[in-house]
């Protein structure tokens, strides 16, 4: 078991950190947003009417086979208007009050790249990178359950933390404590993880009740509802009076989201889904009304174990309005990253005298490895960060637009890092801690130059968002700067092996490097 | 408001809970009362605490789930639990007398 959880923890543990700290960021990818996307900085939103929406959506979605509007909440502030454009889906965020398209915001931010990178990694070739978080989601059950065989004085040491001890100890202390404390966190995340992509990870599940049909399989789980096109014009009669019909259905559930299928057609169909702000379970409750009519169609809620399903996934997603239990998501996110990074530190400093003395190169290339994916990843995120804030939405660079040059730079100084610590092993982690906390100091005040919000004035106006998002950032840079300190006052003469300076030492550090 | 004090009650408890058991553990009990007496708890005192504990992670579910309702209750207890054990972790490493409240409600007789 010790083997196992040494083994899976070292081999994924840079994955599963990547994984776990865009997870942690996921859980405020809209204030992510809020903060890389200034024109979407509005007030509380009016109420909306529907109808209003829709004209809206027309205009903007013209000619589209179908368009949908997402209604403005208290975390997204804008009308949304998606319909499918030449390159893919098209995502328009809409001023409520005024019903005027806001300019595009030129980046991906928090919901289109930190949240994908979540459970993608943006791997898309063959899918790979769904499999890979799939197999590291099993991975890190595996690493709880072992985690606990293990852990001989479980119970004993339940509380300990000695951060004075030898640096193996404390990491040990720091790794366990954050383990086993927050191991209903550790433990249900990646299961519920898991149950999300059922359909994809167990594909047998489905297969074995369907035999294999899977449009049978996705009408009963998922809802949908479809009718042939008529090919003669038709029109869209009143959204709002199918969204008051659908609360009468749902007893005061209110739609979030309305989406027109076959627009403009005779056939059109209108479909309304139902709000889920309030509750844990994502439902996907749906009415279906025909568009001219308003006649009701069709209705969709999940059966039984469709529901237990989306009640996980919910728990998973944190889609429901609830700050305080968003805060605490957050905190179990960050005592996951603290937990991985300290089974590295264990990992490192139990091994380093004995494989410095044969002349092994698994520290130094774990060294590496760990050095990049724990600091270097934060890093690369606060670059992605300051990027969208240092340059003009509009700015084209060497063919790039902004969009795309905020992902450059995630990647470039991601792969920085780990040449970086391959070429500074150990000295690697002080000086990218130092790095983060100028880094971190940087992007608030990028905000404050590019938008004129510093954390105050975003408070006064009402922009919690962005304070958070700037208070978050402060308080990141001094936990960095702290940790710098430390990490580069560590007395190196007492820990730093000869055998790492000694010529003999020198193809390892180079084969390091290149690895 | 009733909701947020249900909410600071879970917390509390939990905490207060985590901290009475970990106070029946020899070294945490040693590093609160700062003293240098090597002697074992009385046993009487031990299992006092862990039921004391133990009915107070009880006492923070129960408000949990009357704050909050089944399904967010039990998602907060959860969170809670680790947030306040974490808390009880960090004030025994770095300010154990914060607790000797804790410990000198526990003990049956004063220490001489």
């Amino acid at each position: 078991m010790s083997v196992l959880h040494t083994w899976v923890g070292v081999v994924l543990g840079a994955v599963l950190f990547a994984i776990f700290w865009m997870g942690t960021l996921s859980v405020f990818d809209r204030e992510i947003d809020r903060w890389m996307m200034p024109e979407t900085r509005l007030g509380p939103a009016p109420s909306v009417s529907l109808d209003a929406a829709a004209r809206t959506a027309t205009t903007l979605a013209a000619g589209a086979k179908q368009w949908s509007i997402t209604l403005p909440s208290e975390r997204t502030p804008t009308l949304q208007v998606r319909y499918p454009g030449p390159e893919g889906s098209v995502l328009r965020h809409v001023d409520p009050a005024t019903g005027v398209a806001l300019d595009d915001a030129g980046t991906l931010g928090g919901t289109g790249f930190i949240f994908p990178f979540h459970f993608t990694l943006h791997l898309e070739w063959l899918d790979l990178g769904l499999w890979l978080v799939g197999l590291c989601g099993m991975a890190m059950l595996v690493l709880v359950v072992s985690g606990v065989v293990i852990h001989r004085r479980i119970f004993r040491d339940f509380f300990m933390f000695r951060p004075d001890k030898a640096l193996s100890r404390s990491s040990l202390d720091l790794h366990t404590g954050m383990g086993v404390l927050a191991m209903p966190f550790h433990f249900i995340m990646p299961l519920s993880g898991l149950i999300i992509f059922f359909s994809l990870f167990f594909p047998g599940t489905w297969h074995a009740a369907f035999q294999g049909d899977r449009a049978a399989f996705n009408r009963e789980t998922f809802g949908s509802y479809s009718r042939p096109r008529a090919n003669a014009p038709g029109t869209l009669g009143s959204l709002d009076a199918m969204a008051a019909e659908a609360e009468r259905r749902w007893a005061g559930g209110k739609p979030f989201m309305a989406r027109v299928l076959e627009a403009g057609d005779a056939a059109s169909v209108v479909e309304l889904r139902r709000s889920y702000a309030n509750d844990v379970s994502m439902n996907r409750d749906a009415i279906y009304f025909d568009a001219a009519s308003g006649e009701v169609l069709g209705r969709f809620e999940s059966k039984p174990v469709g529901a237990v399903q989306r009640f996980i996934a919910g728990m998973h997603f944190v889609q429901f309005d609830h700050w305080l239990l968003r805060w605490l998501y957050f905190g179990g996110g960050l005592a996951g990253c603290v937990m991985i990074a300290a089974g590295f530190s264990f990992w490192l400093e139990s091994r380093r005298a004995e494989h410095a003395r044969r002349g092994w190169l698994g520290v130094r290339v774990v060294e590496a490895l760990a050095t990049g994916s724990v600091t270097g990843i934060v890093l690369a995120t606060l670059a992605f960060f300051i990027t969208n804030r240092a340059l003009p939405a509009s700015l084209t660079l060497a063919g790039f637009e902004r969009e795309e040059l905020e992902v450059l730079a995630f990647y470039a100084v991601w792969l920085t890092t780990f040449v970086h610590a391959a070429w500074r092993p150990r000295a690697a982690w002080g000086e990218q801690a130092l790095a983060i906390a100028v880094a971190a100091l940087l992007a608030p005040a990028a905000n404050w130059l590019s938008t004129g919000d510093h954390p105050l004035r975003a408070l006064a106006r009402g922009a919690f968002a962005v304070a958070g998002m700037d208070v978050v950032l402060l308080a990141g840079a001094m936990v960095a700067a702290w940790a710098a300190r430390r990490l580069i006052a560590r007395p190196h003469a007492r820990l730093e092996l000869p055998a790492l300076v000694a010529p003999s030492a020198r193809p390892a550090e180079s084969e390091a490097a290149s690895g | 408001m009733a909701e947020t004090a249900l909410v600071a009650l879970a917390f509390a408890s939990s905490y207060l809970g985590f901290a009475l058991i970990a106070l029946t553990q020899k070294p945490h009990h040693g590093a609160v009362s700062a003293s240098r007496s090597r002697s074992g708890l009385p046993l009487g005192t031990r299992r006092r605490g862990l039921a004391f504990g133990s009915l107070a992670l009880a006492g923070s579910f129960a408000a949990s789930l009357a704050a909050e309702g089944p399904s967010f209750g039990t998602i907060l207890w959860v969170l809670c639990l680790g947030s306040a054990a974490l808390g009880v972790m960090f004030t025994l490493t770095y300010r154990p007398h914060w607790l000797r409240g804790v410990q000198r409600a526990l003990a049956p007789v004063t220490p001489a």
